[in-house]
């Protein structure tokens, strides 16, 4: 995939942004009500988790995986799994996925290495419907295609965030800090280079560069992410089956980047509540939205080839001229 | 002679059938400053690819301050203390400029994932100490107050400045510059020479690929000088410039040019 270096307008690197994005999430609450909202926005909240670790291996790294979906359903089968059958707590589960993703990451990314662009994309998607594949003939340990029901809602030191409200603030809470490590990380020089990497990986190496360990650094870090998203989708929706962790789950994915504006922090962010609201809000279109969702993807790579967010970022670096303004 | 720092000894790389190096030894010597020149296509670029382990050799070895190099994988040839820049480009698009030159430091900088993201005192301090750091190579090779911009907003020569401002921030004891001239006005290029000869008399040795024989001539102490992937001549510019053979592989390559 031909990666337009995705540079972020200086407008886009103020701590401000973050802030300003936090508004409409703290405000949501006073408009929302009842369990079907709710539902909504927590889905919303844990696919910015997702998006945003997926961001991480995608947009900085340049690494197109297909596999990220398998690594969504491995935290949340380890979590549902270590929750209903050993009766563990919400932040063990939690923690357990977490790590146990990381290393499934890990894993992946070493053979990942020595292959590169289409190849890698192709490896990987073979992978993620392996590993589904997987989840739906270990009966004993998955239930197969029946899935793992009874999860419990998450209760953290004997606090309970079983209500709509409670836990959508929990999975605020949890999405503001990945968030927040993303965009730290991306200023760290980890995050530069991952982006030597995607925009001369040769580059990279001459200037002393560890690019195969950074590769996996990079894979890991957005494993542990979607461990992380996956242990709060068993633990909200309370049932997980195979069915949910298709194909069709990482197209979507893949568009929460595009649209929202890969390697940009808040790109992941904007797509993921976007495209878990829409569907959504457009029930009524059925089976049109699918045919409106293709026209979108194929809009925005040809009119905005950094997402919302960068377009957002250039038109306000554009409404302050005065601020950006510097003789070249 | 002192001990060389870099013993290149009967280097040959072979493109199917193309021989783009055949037998070339040299040697480069501590705060020596070395041309690497010849007409286009004469091996020059793939020299300067083995010597950074780009490519490795099919014959020959190379040995920088004793210890064997060929065959080991770029990064750590970077981190023993051989920097280069490339003829075409290898700018990160999605850095600013502060932060190209930034990733020269990466090797350097100890701390891992947590201590870096939570900000840790330690990781803070290399952070700091490396972006001053920066911000003086960057001064230094004529960029300074462009440290925020994205490098698209550079000119082809002042690409080229960052790029030798990159190559610096890994504190190499060789530096390496493939046609570093090429699209920089007289002024930057002076420039150029000047901060090389400086780099030099700081204990730096430097290779320099040119074209610009006026620049070349001028700066080196020692050249040598490569045909159809061999080493055609050697010695200091005076001797080049009086040497039969280098002549007439310049001349016909220049009349080539021409016609
Ligand atoms: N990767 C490659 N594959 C095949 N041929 C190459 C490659 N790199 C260089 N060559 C050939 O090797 C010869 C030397 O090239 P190069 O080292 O780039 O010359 P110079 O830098 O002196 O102009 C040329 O004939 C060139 O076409
Ligand atoms: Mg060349």
């Amino acid at each position: 995939m031909a990666a337009p270096p995705s540079n972020a307008p200086p407008a886009m690197r103020s701590p401000w942004w973050l802030a300003a994005a936090l508004v409409p999430f703290l405000a949501a609450p006073l408009v929302i009500s009842g369990n079907y909202h709710y539902g909504v926005a927590h889905q919303a909240l844990i696919y910015v988790v997702l998006a945003t670790g997926y961001n991480i291996l995608l947009g900085f790294t340049g690494m197109v995986s297909l596999g990220h979906v398998a690594l969504f359903a491995i935290g949340a089968y380890t979590s549902a799994i270590l929750q209903t059958s050993l009766d563990w707590p919400f932040l063990a589960c939690l923690i357990a996925a977490a790590v146990v993703t990381g290393a499934f990451g890990t894993a992946i990314a070493i053979p990942a290495l020595r292959i590169k662009g289409h190849y890698l994309t192709l490896l990987t998607l073979a992978l993620g419907e392996v590993i589904r594949l997987l989840i739906r003939n270990f009966d004993w340990l998955t239930h197969g295609s029946s899935g793992i029901g009874g999860i419990s809602r998450p209760t953290i030191f004997g606090v309970p965030f079983r209500t709509a409200p409670d836990l959508y603030w929990l999975l605020l809470f949890i999405a503001a800090a990945g968030v927040l490590f993303a965009w730290r990380l991306e200023r760290s020089r980890f995050g530069r280079a991952f982006k030597a990497i995607r925009d001369s990986e040769i580059g990279a190496e001459v200037i002393g560069i560890d690019t195969n360990r950074m590769k996996v650094l990079s894979f890991a870090i957005s494993a542990v992410y979607a461990g992380i998203a996956g242990s709060l989708y068993a633990h909200t929706l309370r049932f997980v089956s195979p069915e949910f962790f298709s194909l069709g789950l990482t197209i979507t994915l893949l568009a929460m980047i595009l649209i929202g504006g890969r390697g940009l922090i808040l790109g992941p962010v904007i797509g993921a509540t976007m495209l878990t609201i829409a569907p959504e809000a457009l029930r009524f279109a059925k089976e049109y939205y699918l045919i409106g969702f293709g026209l979108v993807i194929w809009l925005s790579t040809l009119y905005l080839p950094d997402g919302l967010a960068g377009s957002l970022g250039r038109l306000v670096a554009r409404l302050r001229p005065a601020r950006q303004g510097r003789a070249s | 002679m002192t001990a060389p720092l870099l013993d290149v000894r009967g280097i040959g790389v072979r493109f199917g059938g193309l021989k783009a190096l055949d037998d070339v030894s040299f040697q480069v010597a501590p705060a020596q400053v070395m041309g690497l020149v010849g007409p286009n296509g004469s091996g020059k670029s793939t020299m300067l690819n083995v010597l950074s382990g780009v490519y490795v050799p099919d014959d020959g070895e190379v040995a920088f301050n004793g210890e064997r190099i060929d065959g080991r994988k770029p990064n750590r040839i970077a981190q023993a203390g051989l920097g280069r820049t490339f003829q075409n480009l290898q700018i990160f698009q999605g850095l600013s400029i502060l932060e190209n030159v930034l990733t020269g430091a990466h090797h350097r900088q100890r701390g891992g994932v947590l201590p870096t993201v939570f900000g840790l005192p330690g990781a803070r301090a290399a952070e700091r100490a490396a972006r001053d750091e920066a911000a003086a190579l960057l001064v230094r090779v004529g960029l300074g107050g462009r440290e925020d911009d994205p490098p698209s907003t550079l000119s082809y020569g002042q690409r080229r400045l960052l790029e030798v401002a990159r190559a610096l921030a890994t504190r190499p004891r060789i530096l390496m510059l493939d046609e570093p001239c090429a699209g920089l006005s007289h002024g930057e290029a002076d420039q150029l020479a000047a901060l090389v000869r400086e780099m030099a008399t700081g204990g730096m040795s430097v290779i320099v690929i040119e074209h610009n024989m006026r620049f070349v001539m001028g700066l080196v102490d020692r050249m040598v000088v490569l045909n159809f992937g061999r080493k055609i001549a050697e010695g200091t510019p005076r001797e080049i410039r009086d040497n039969a053979d280098v002549v007439a592989a310049y001349l016909g390559k220049q009349r080539h040019a021409h016609g």
